[in-house]
């Protein structure tokens, strides 16, 4: 892999996460989703909008592992489709929600002031809205679609990032070798990007795991409600959506894709919750 | 006390204009002229303007926003739905009741298994019931509300015939709704109960009851666990807003008609001003319901009213 220093920060949490036996499930896990969303033309033994007339809504079988929908469409083969636009809008729309609330949040814990004041208090009003339903609004004002679905999942979760970049700024900002750097003559961005940013890295490397969770319920949420992805192309929680309609004829489409929604959130939360273990050592057990 | 109580009401104020203004900002924004969906896409010009005159839609902007603001708060009337060509709060506030009615049992549901799930597994730590009850408690927080609803419809009204999938008025058809509801916020709930509780557990008051000789139930309960359910008292107040959000979903699922399932009826119409009222409505429940905590907070711990 890529060499770490004898005695570093990271060395040891690595260490750490590694006896941690349900993060290392994670990972794998994990590991694997990602190989599968990759090679998902390769593993799929059928295309994702592939029909077949004489198999509607038929159980499992040789040539159709977990059975086929209503349009003859084999369901795996959705499955593994549909972990593309999991893993893209759980990554993505965390990289928003970083990019945006760790720098309001930055700005608002290093300068202070009045400014950090009214950003904070921008923060405030957003959170009065349950997560949800801003994602519901503003997905609905920027209509279905993939990028829609990020921008809509990633702005909701700013807020949260925001007041953790704060809180872990003002902890870290007057500290003596902040001050060092100061009298060096580093400029405030130097300061931030140099000293500042990598000693908040613990508690968002945390953050982040668990909001891709939550993004990815989020984004399935919103599809099961109509407003993410559109068809032919799979995504679980549309295909749950699409489930209910034949819930007496054809039960199982009601229960693989959210099994794969199940996996997944339960291998990211261990991840996070194994980090939070790993990079914090003074609160373990 | 009613010093503090007052003036968190005040704060109140500026942030629920502010929601106000920013879902009314969003949705002005949107594209889509409010007069063709109720006119119809052939509507005449003339008709159009007069449309906009009727509904003020030809002022400037923060008019608007101002006769919005104006209307809500001092009329309770929350605009005018084009596409069902009522007024918003006839449709709204009829199906307050419901949505209210299952937020409050989902919260209460969860809070009564949840809370003493999470002193018994901080009690018994490292028992099997704590493996059990961690396990199921991660099974709670990673299933979405949607799927867990499937799975409640197909185990008991499919399979079963126990329960009916559909509605929301008899005891019997609250039973699913209120558990697919609860199942994450009971995890969370119970969660936090458990750590909020080990952390008193092993602290120095604690130990001195203990070397004082009390018995383990006088411990427990009289001294570990009301300094352990301040915490547990806010995520409830934030679970409510969770709640409110994810009854949209089990609206959905059950075909419960609700605010959730009004608005979800409203964005495929994409009428806006349902919309608006909708989440205006659930904000401001929201709000109140976190202010209610943070009171009750500062007189469970009178640290907090010196703030």
């Amino acid at each position: 892999m890529f060499s770490l220093n004898k005695h570093s920060a990271l060395r040891y949490t690595l260490i750490r996460l590694r006896r941690n036996y349900m993060a290392v499930a994670g990972l794998f896990i994990l590991f694997l989703l990602i190989v599968v969303a990759i090679f998902a033309e390769q593993i799929a033994p059928h295309g994702y909008a592939d029909q077949d007339y004489m198999m509607i809504l038929k159980g499992s079988s040789a040539q159709h592992w977990l059975g086929t929908d209503q349009f003859g469409r084999d369901v795996l083969s959705r499955i593994i489709y549909g972990s593309r636009v999991s893993l893209q809008v759980g990554l993505v729309a965390v990289a928003i929600s970083l990019v945006i609330g760790g720098a309001i949040g930055a700005i608002a814990g290093y300068f202070g002031g009045r400014l950090g004041n009214v950003l904070m208090r921008l923060m405030d009003i957003q959170l009065a809205i349950p997560t949800i339903l801003l994602a519901i609004v503003i997905s609905s004002v920027l209509g279905p679609g993939l990028t829609n679905l990020m921008i809509a999942v990633g702005l909701t979760s700013v807020p949260r990032f925001a007041r953790l970049m704060r809180a872990s700024v003002i902890s870290i900002k007057d500290m003596e070798f902040i001050e060092a750097a100061r009298a060096m003559g580093a400029s405030h961005t130097r300061i931030i990007n140099l000293y500042i940013l990598p000693n908040c890295a613990a508690p968002f490397i945390v953050q982040s795991t668990l909001t891709v969770a939550n993004s990815i319920l989020f984004a399935a949420t919103l599809s099961f409600l109509g407003l993410g992805i559109q068809p032919p192309f799979p995504e679980w929680g549309g295909m749950l959506s699409d489930a209910r309609a034949y819930m007496r004829t054809a039960p199982y489409l009601s229960i693989y894709p959210g099994i794969a929604i199940m996996v997944t959130i339960i291998a990211l939360n261990c991840i996070g919750d194994g980090l939070r273990d790993a990079l914090d050592p003074k609160q373990k057990r | 006390m009613l010093k503090y109580a007052l003036w968190r009401t005040l704060q109140l104020v500026p942030i629920i204009i502010s929601v106000m203004f920013i879902l009314f900002t969003l949705l002005y924004f949107t594209p889509g002229d409010p007069a063709l969906v109720a006119l119809g896409e052939e509507a005449s010009p003339e008709a159009i303007v007069a449309f906009h005159r009727e509904h003020g839609l030809d002022q400037p902007f923060f008019v608007q926003f101002g006769n919005y603001v104006y209307n809500v708060v001092f009329h309770l009337d929350f605009g005018y739905s084009y596409a069902m060509k009522t007024p918003v709060a006839s449709e709204l506030l009829p199906r307050v009741p419901v949505t209210m009615k299952l937020a409050f049992w989902a919260v209460l549901f969860s809070a009564v298994i949840g809370i003493p799930l999470g002193i018994i597994c901080a009690v018994r730590q490292y028992s099997i019931l704590d493996s059990v009850a961690t396990l199921f408690t991660l099974l709670g927080i990673s299933i979405p509300t949607f799927w867990s609803g499937l799975l409640v419809v197909l185990a008991f009204s499919v399979y079963l015939e126990w329960l009916p999938s559909m509605g929301f008025d008899t005891p019997a058809e609250m039973i699913l709704p209120i558990i697919t509801l609860s199942g994450s916020s009971l995890a969370i709930i119970a969660r936090m109960t458990r750590s909020s509780m080990l952390e008193v557990i092993k602290s120095d008051y604690v130990r001195t009851a203990r070397s004082k000789g009390q018995t383990e139930f006088s411990i427990i309960f009289r001294h570990a666990l009301p300094n352990a359910l301040i915490p547990v008292l806010t995520i409830i107040g934030m679970q409510f807003g969770t709640l409110l959000g994810g009854s949209i979903v089990t609206e959905a699922v059950f075909s419960i008609s609700g605010i959730g399932r009004l608005m979800i009826e409203a964005i495929k119409m994409r009428d806006y001003p349902i919309i608006q009222g909708g989440v205006l409505f659930i904000s401001v429940a929201f709000c109140l319901i976190n202010l209610l905590v943070d009171v009750l907070y500062a007189w469970v711990d009178p640290r907090i009213r010196v703030k």
